[in-house]
């Protein structure tokens, strides 16, 4: 079954400006406004927040990884506890529109393989 | 000035130039050794047998976790015989071979007992003393029974029980090599190769096996003064004690009314532990090691005691990938994207209690094939999931282990009896690559009517190019093929691959392919590489690549110092990588002996020994060498050092016997048969080989006497049988002959040898 990608694109990107107030009020307080790894908690963490515009970095993780990162939290991706999971405060269209968002940040994509891949 | 004035300065100057050439030369002759192992530290931390308390001192205060461990597979894992521990049949049904008859029963006072009536042999009465399983495993469970013999030890008898198919079988693989095999009356009591019993419970150097996690704290040990073994154990279940360590010091502060008082509540709690910690726990048992030091109890440091990377390095037991080869545990799972990239534990699915499966929350889910156990770390697969899976979502090819971690029939049980188990490499079913692997892939377990390629093409179709495996993953896989050996250095050498276990196969497959002892010379790039590898954090990884510079260049003089200084550094970490270090290059004599490479062998044998020279057992592989390279004055020598260091080791008296022989020492050599049978009575080629030499002394009725010992112990021996046949031959007895070389050639049916010689014994017995 395949999606209509017009629709889909246009749905997420109306979602994208919401994307925006989501980062900078869930995500930016560790990841940086400017989504540097720079937040103003980074400081008082024991790891570096990810930098969302290292593109070296972010395109090696594909669309589903970084959803699954927000919905259930660092430490199933082997990373820091400290970043909760957002699955209980978001929708899956939220997230799914924060994860857009990332790829604005980084300007990248995820690895080839994984590009047409869907997330419901 | 003076003539000579002059003459005395220059022969000064002479002399001293010769000094300090020959002091140089002195220097650069000089042997570098390595530093010797530090004596262990004494430590009363660590626990002994008595520590241990069995489930039941858990159970007043944890009566919740008692009740749900009671009735999980751990709970139910063994015990001793009973009506509700037994699932086969002792009502007196015998179990029928080619040439015996086994009849499993309960005695009047309760006692489940195997009765063995094997042809023109006395029966034997086997009294189980313990069962090991109960046949819970989805892909396919059995149940073992063991019996206690007269030296001391429990065994398992070759009567095993499968569940599912409802019938009696035994382990072929060191006999007729076809695996488990259903009991028929077409099977040989010879076919099963734990006939006569040899498998002991615990882990003995004496015997092939390690078995010390069929039960809970099993121990035995050998008392070298009675020649005999006790055999200890807490349970025959897996008891809360295996996971949390010993329970004495927390039941007395609890019963001390301490606990509350006391930040050490005299256990180590399980709940905070780190991801390769969690997972070690569950690896005591659920994994393949090799041993590096005897005498592991919970509670000790596993690592000392075992390498789970190294067992890669020998029979390779795993593919390029991780899945299994011949015959693995869930270890394997540390191949698994899972591990690697993520945080994923045993008990992120696993109730550690129960048994029973959850999701990574702890919230305990209705089944085994739940796919609440992977959407709650991959939410993005929880909604929609034929989106992903491309099958209806209430479908068996919906649910995300039907593709991800499907039963796999252990390779090396072979195909007639199912033993699967959920592959926990957890890996992305990619068709075309499983085929060439050898391995039975995913898809197959529904859609076995289509062709891989079909396979491949669907799989290409719904998600185009398939996430890759790791390059090094990817490398194991192309070994065989690489053009030439700097391809080979950037591929399997890379320096951070993410991936200690592929790295420590990779390390070893290259050094087996590409690496020689002693080379000459070694391209600057593999050097380098290898070194970089060498500073891993990783034991297993630090040590195979050791062993790699020390076998290739180890005699090069700036090499040398620099492995030396490399376990000078090591710090705390010295005695593990040594242990590994010795292990790894042990290995590779191990496998050029394989390869009947003798000379390699030994040079990496004698390696090892430059890191520790009293390993006995890497002694008696250096005289075996000798022995296989027709050096006899070495390989006794050689078997005789070890002996000094433990005069316990029956194979190594028995191949001294051999090199003692071939030096012309009879006298020597009996004795040395003779304190092999001292150590293991039921030593059958002990046996065969005494009886050889008294035969050839004219001793011949001594020697029959060996070689009815030699086939009792091991009726698979049919060099043995034939050896018999001709005694009894010699000895007018054509009756006794016959059979023998009847069951010689049951042995052997494809030795045109064997069944002529049968013949002409039938003929000449039919013409009387």
């Amino acid at each position: 079954m395949s999606p209509d990608p017009v629709t889909e694109n246009a749905e997420i990107l109306a979602m994208s400006r919401d994307a925006g107030t989501l980062y900078a009020r869930f995500c930016a307080p560790c990841h940086g406004s400017d989504g540097d790894g720079a937040g103003f908690n980074a400081g008082a963490l024991p790891v570096q927040p990810t930098d969302h515009t290292d593109s070296a970095h972010m395109s090696t993780r594909p669309d589903d990884s970084l959803y699954d990162t927000i919905h259930a939290g660092g430490y199933i991706m082997n990373m820091s506890n400290r970043m909760p999971g957002f699955g209980y405060t978001l929708t899956r269209t939220e997230i799914r529109g924060l994860v857009k968002y990332l790829r604005g940040l980084c300007e990248c994509d995820g690895p080839g393989w994984s590009r047409n891949q869907r997330i419901p | 000035m003076p003539p000579a004035r002059s003459f005395a300065i220059a022969t000064g100057v002479l002399l001293g130039i010769a000094g300090a050439m020959a002091l140089a030369r002195w220097v650069g002759t000089r042997p570098i050794d390595f530093p010797p192992p530090r004596p262990d530290a004494a430590s009363d931390t660590l626990p002994t047998h008595a520590d241990f308390l069995g489930s039941e001192a858990c159970s007043d205060c944890h009566a919740a976790q008692y009740r749900e461990w009671s009735g999980s597979t751990h709970g139910k894992a063994g015990g001793t015989p009973s009506l509700s521990t037994v699932i086969a049949p002792f009502d007196g049904t015998p179990i029928q071979f080619a040439d015996a008859v086994v009849i499993p029963t309960i005695t009047p006072d309760g006692r489940f007992r195997f009765v063995v009536e094997a042809e023109a042999e006395e029966p034997i009465a086997f009294d189980v003393a313990g069962v090991v399983g109960g046949g819970h495993m989805a892909g396919g469970g059995t149940q073992g029974f063991l019996a206690g013999f007269a030296d001391g030890t429990l065994r398992f008898l070759p009567f095993d029980f499968i569940r599912q198919e409802d019938l009696w079988f035994c382990n072929s693989a060191t006999r007729t090599n076809e695996g488990w095999i259903p009991i028929t009356p077409d099977v040989s009591l010879a076919d099963c190769g734990d006939w006569p019993p040899i498998r002991v419970f615990g882990t003995d150097r004496r015997f092939a096996n390690c078995q010390e996690c069929h039960g809970s704290q099993v121990e035995i040990s050998f008392d070298t003064a009675t020649f005999r073994y006790d055999t200890r154990l807490v349970s025959y279940t897996i008891n809360c004690e295996s996971c949390h360590g010993p329970g004495r010091r927390h039941v007395e502060q609890a019963r001390n009314g301490q606990l509350s008082r006391e930040s050490d509540i005299g256990m180590r709690s399980l709940a905070g532990l780190s991801k390769d910690e969690s997972l070690e726990v569950c690896f005591q048992c659920h994994a393949l090691k090799d041993v590096l030091e005897p005498g592991y109890l919970p509670g000790k440091p596993l690592e000392q005691h075992y390498s789970l990377g190294l067992p890669q390095l020998g029979e390779q037991p795993l593919f390029p990938d991780g899945r299994v080869r011949t015959f693995a545990y869930q270890g394997n799972h540390r191949y698994s994207d899972c591990y690697l990239n993520g945080s994923m534990t045993c008990t992120d699915c696993h109730d550690p209690h129960s048994q029973g499966y959850r999701d990574v929350w702890g919230n305990p889910l209705p089944e085994r094939f739940d796919d609440g156990q992977c959407t709650s770390c991959h939410p993005s697969k929880a909604t929609q999931p034929e989106v992903h899976t491309h099958h209806p979502a209430e479908s068996a090819g919906g649910r995300c282990v039907s593709c991800h971690m499907p039963y796999l029939q252990q390779p090396e049980v072979g195909s007639q009896l199912r033993y699967a188990r959920s592959d926990h490499t957890i890996a992305i079913p990619r068709p075309a690559a499983d085929d060439r692997l050898g391995v039975d892939n995913a898809c197959r377990q529904c859609h076995a009517e289509q062709s891989v390629q079909e396979l491949q093409d669907s799989v290409e179709s719904w998600f185009g190019d398939l996430k890759p495996a790791k390059p090094i993953v990817r490398g194991l896989e192309q070994v065989a093929t690489f053009p030439d050996v700097l391809t080979a250095t950037r591929t399997l050498l890379r320096p951070d691959p993410g991936h200690p276990m592929a790295q420590v196969a990779a390390v070893g497959l290259f050094a087996q392919r590409f690496l020689r002892p002693d080379m000459p010379l070694m391209e600057p790039q593999i050097t380098s590489a290898l070194w970089r590898i060498a500073g891993s954090s990783d034991l297993d990884v630090r040590a195979v690549a050791l062993a790699a510079i020390h076998l290739a260049r180890g005699s090069d003089r700036r090499t040398r110092r620099r492995l030396v200084r490399a376990l000078d550094r090591a710090g705390s970490d010295a005695a593990g990588l040594r242990a590994r270090w010795v292990l790894a290059l042990g290995t590779f004599g191990d496998n050029y002996g394989v390869a009947a490479d003798w000379p390699s062998a030994r040079a990496a044998y004698l390696k090892a020994l430059e890191l520790q020279s009293n390993r006995a057992g890497v002694l008696r592989n250096l005289g075996l060498a000798s022995l296989s390279s027709g050096d006899n004055v070495t390989a006794a020598t050689t078997l005789r050092r070890s002996l000094a260091i433990d005069p316990y080791q029956p194979f190594s008296w028995l191949n001294l016997g051999v090199a003692l022989e071939r030096l012309g020492d009879g006298v020597a050599a009996e004795e040395a048969y003779v304190r092999t049978l001292e150590i293991r009575p039921d030593h059958a080629l002990a046996h065969f080989n005494l009886g050889n030499l008294l035969y050839a002394q004219g001793r011949s009725d001594e020697a029959t006497g060996a070689y009815q010992r030699a086939v009792r112990y091991d009726p698979s021996l049919y060099q043995a049988h034939l050896a018999l046949a001709r005694s009894f031959l010699e000895q007018g007895d054509l009756t006794g002959a016959v059979a023998a070389a009847r069951k010689a050639a049951r042995q052997a049916p494809d030795d045109p040898g064997v069944g002529e010689f049968l013949r002409r014994l039938e003929a000449a017995a039919g013409a009387r």
